[in-house]
């Protein structure tokens, strides 16, 4: 185990700005009522939330809109490949639910058959220098998930804050040089241990889900979700994407999009027929895939427990909630079955 | 309120209705949710306060292929919107009992909301059973629109460029529209593809004028699409804006009166013919 850090207040900006010099460096800004990633700027002041980043890590990524290839009309329209990015970089003032969500996306897109280049590239040029919460807030539920609030895993250097500074220690080889730097002093002082909320949404195991399948309590849960796509673009591990061809004026560029299974076009088919075209099948995928779906294929359920999905809903619906009542009701059906009643 | 618990458990046990479209509090939370109530629902927590702001009329065309008969609270915003989606066939009146309900106005975090200071009617155009009396009609100010009308064209660019740069396509906004019922909207055409799926400023830009483009002569200024938006575009600018063309042309504002069909889809003699006017030279 390596040696805790400490780093005063006083020196946190000349600590980042060294770090600046060497590294593409972002951290979390608070921007119109936000908190997102931002590149790091010497003249902003710097402070870290201690609980979610509002702008999932997922952006920086697999960003949005994301050119792959790009063609023009002089090369008679052959496919040219985008080059993946080398600097390296550093993102500071993540949380253990965006880790987890990253090492999701690693099983997605590293551990296939088809592997993303550009994915890959970006993931092998970045530092992630993670933070341990504070608090929880309402909508946080990654004890439930198996995670922690401190938990350090999938970090290569992980602080925290303490009286007048912030503990580091390094986590792995890729991040031992960030903490050589005159402005750290070694300390005998520890991160305090917290006892952290748990309980608050009881999801039952992926094969369990798997049962709820018919059953029709996607009905009564879809009956006011919009089917807009926000919750899944908001989501750290709703890895969806389409690729379009965008032309103009003699050049184009091979793009990825986010998509979503919420939306309407999503399972549509040629000819027409759509596999999902009832908000029931649209909402029962989304549940499915997060709790069951991913285990299934990944071998982890993909709600790293960050509540995203719950603050950006236009009509505030809980999506833990709904993974709750879906486990309430299948205990319900359970002690039906076991007292020798039939399904309702 | 008593008032309406008591109409709804009637036209449950008598069976008018199968399902009744309201507004639910949750009693943890004190939060305000849209919700269907059944048959043998406790109607304790259904509530209509300022706080409702939501247009259930969204969800009808979806409801009325589950069930047989629909009751539904109605503001009067709300009761225009189901005014347009009864004159455009989408859904059957028939399947409808309408409970308007006179509004004071309500709140989006904890003020007053912009829509109503352009409020048309209190109380919904279609009223199967009604509670509370009806204001006099006001004339809508367009207050906002007025002032972007005064701004020059590239400052009224940037303005509007700057929101839909940071649009993300979720289409909350289409979700929420009670006027935007499309089976296969024209964002989600394949072939030929009208508008770019990318979240960037062209196709964003692209999304946000069809959208309006669209509801012009129908929206009914529920402002649902811009409380909706994660991103806070001032949506309803551009449906206002369209809104106050039409009723300066067409002398109509959608959904006010029953059975009246909206003025882009009539050809009457009477029509202006400004558009024209130009070309006789």
């Amino acid at each position: 185990m390596n040696k805790w850090r400490k780093l005063k207040t006083g020196d946190l900006k000349a600590y980042l700005s060294g770090l600046a010099e060497k590294w593409e460096l972002w951290v979390p800004y608070f921007n119109d009522g936000k908190w997102e990633f931002g590149p790091y700027d010497a003249g902003r002041d710097i402070d870290f939330p201690d609980s979610i980043i509002n702008v999932s890590l997922k952006q920086l990524f697999f960003p949005k809109r994301r050119s792959i290839a790009t063609f023009d009309e002089n090369s008679s329209w052959s496919l040219k490949q985008v080059m993946p990015l080398e600097k390296p970089r550093i993102i500071m003032g993540l949380h253990p639910c965006d880790v987890a969500g990253i090492k999701y996306m690693d099983k997605v897109f590293l551990d296939s058959e088809h592997k993303d280049v550009l994915y890959e590239a970006e993931r092998n040029r970045t530092i992630l220098i993670g933070m341990a919460c504070g608090k929880m807030e309402d909508n946080c539920h990654c004890t439930d998930r198996g995670l922690s609030p401190d938990s350090s895993n999938g970090m290569d250097v992980v602080y925290t804050r303490t009286t007048g500074g912030y503990l580091l220690q390094s986590m792995t080889k890729k991040g031992e040089p960030l903490l050589q730097s005159d402005r750290l002093k070694d300390t005998d002082e520890k991160p305090v241990k917290k006892d952290w909320r748990r309980g608050k949404y009881k999801i039952a195991s992926p094969e369990e889900f798997m049962t709820m399948y018919d059953d029709r309590i996607w009905h009564d849960l879809s009956d006011i979700c919009l089917t807009c796509g926000i919750c899944t673009y908001a989501c750290p591990t709703c890895v969806c994407f389409l690729v379009a061809d965008e032309k103009f004026k003699g050049k184009g560029e091979r793009v990825t999009v986010w998509d979503s299974c919420q939306l309407q076009s999503y399972s549509r088919m040629a000819g027409g027929h759509d596999t999902r075209k009832t908000p029931a099948s649209r909402v029962r995928n989304r549940t499915l895939d997060k709790f069951a779906y991913s285990h299934l294929r990944y071998g982890q359920i993909s709600c790293t427990g960050c509540g995203r999905c719950v603050l950006v809903c236009p009509l505030k619906r809980s999506f833990p909630q709904l993974g709750a009542t879906v486990t309430e009701r299948l205990q319900k059906k359970k002690e039906k079955v076991a007292a020798g009643k039939e399904e309702d | 309120m008593n008032e309406i618990r008591n109409k709804i458990i009637e036209l449950f046990s008598k069976g008018e209705i199968d399902v009744m479209l309201g507004y639910r509090e949750d009693a943890t939370t004190g939060a305000l949710k849209a919700a269907v109530f059944k048959k043998d629902d406790t109607l304790d927590d259904l509530v209509f306060d300022e706080r409702c702001v939501q247009n259930l009329v969204n969800y009808l065309p979806t409801l009325t292929a589950r069930y047989k008969k629909i009751g539904i609270m109605l503001k009067g915003c709300d009761g225009r919107s189901l005014v347009t989606q009864l004159v455009e066939h989408r859904i059957n009146k028939n399947q409808i009992v309408a409970f308007s309900i006179a509004c004071d106005g309500v709140k989006v975090g904890g003020k007053t909301a912009e829509k109503c200071d352009d409020c048309a009617v209190n109380i919904s155009p279609i009223a199967d059973h009604a509670f509370g009396k009806q204001e006099p009609k006001k004339v809508p100010l367009y207050a906002r629109v007025r002032e972007i009308e005064k701004m020059a064209p590239a400052e009224r660019w940037k303005f509007f460029s700057e929101y839909f740069a940071k649009c993300e396509r979720c289409y909350a906004c289409r979700q929420i529209c009670p006027s935007c019922y499309c089976e296969i909207c024209i964002a989600d055409q394949q072939e030929p593809k009208w508008i770019e799926p990318s979240a960037k400023l062209s196709a964003n830009t692209m999304w946000h004028l069809i959208r309006a483009y669209h509801l012009a002569g129908r929206c009914a200024d529920c402002g649902e699409c811009e409380r909706v938006c994660p991103q806070e575009i001032p949506m309803r600018l551009l449906n206002n804006a369209l809104e106050k063309a039409v009723q300066e042309m067409f002398k109509v504002r959608p959904g006010t009166v029953p059975d009246e069909l909206p003025p882009l889809v009539v050809l009457s003699k009477d029509d202006p013919d400004s558009i024209l006017e130009g070309r006789n030279e």
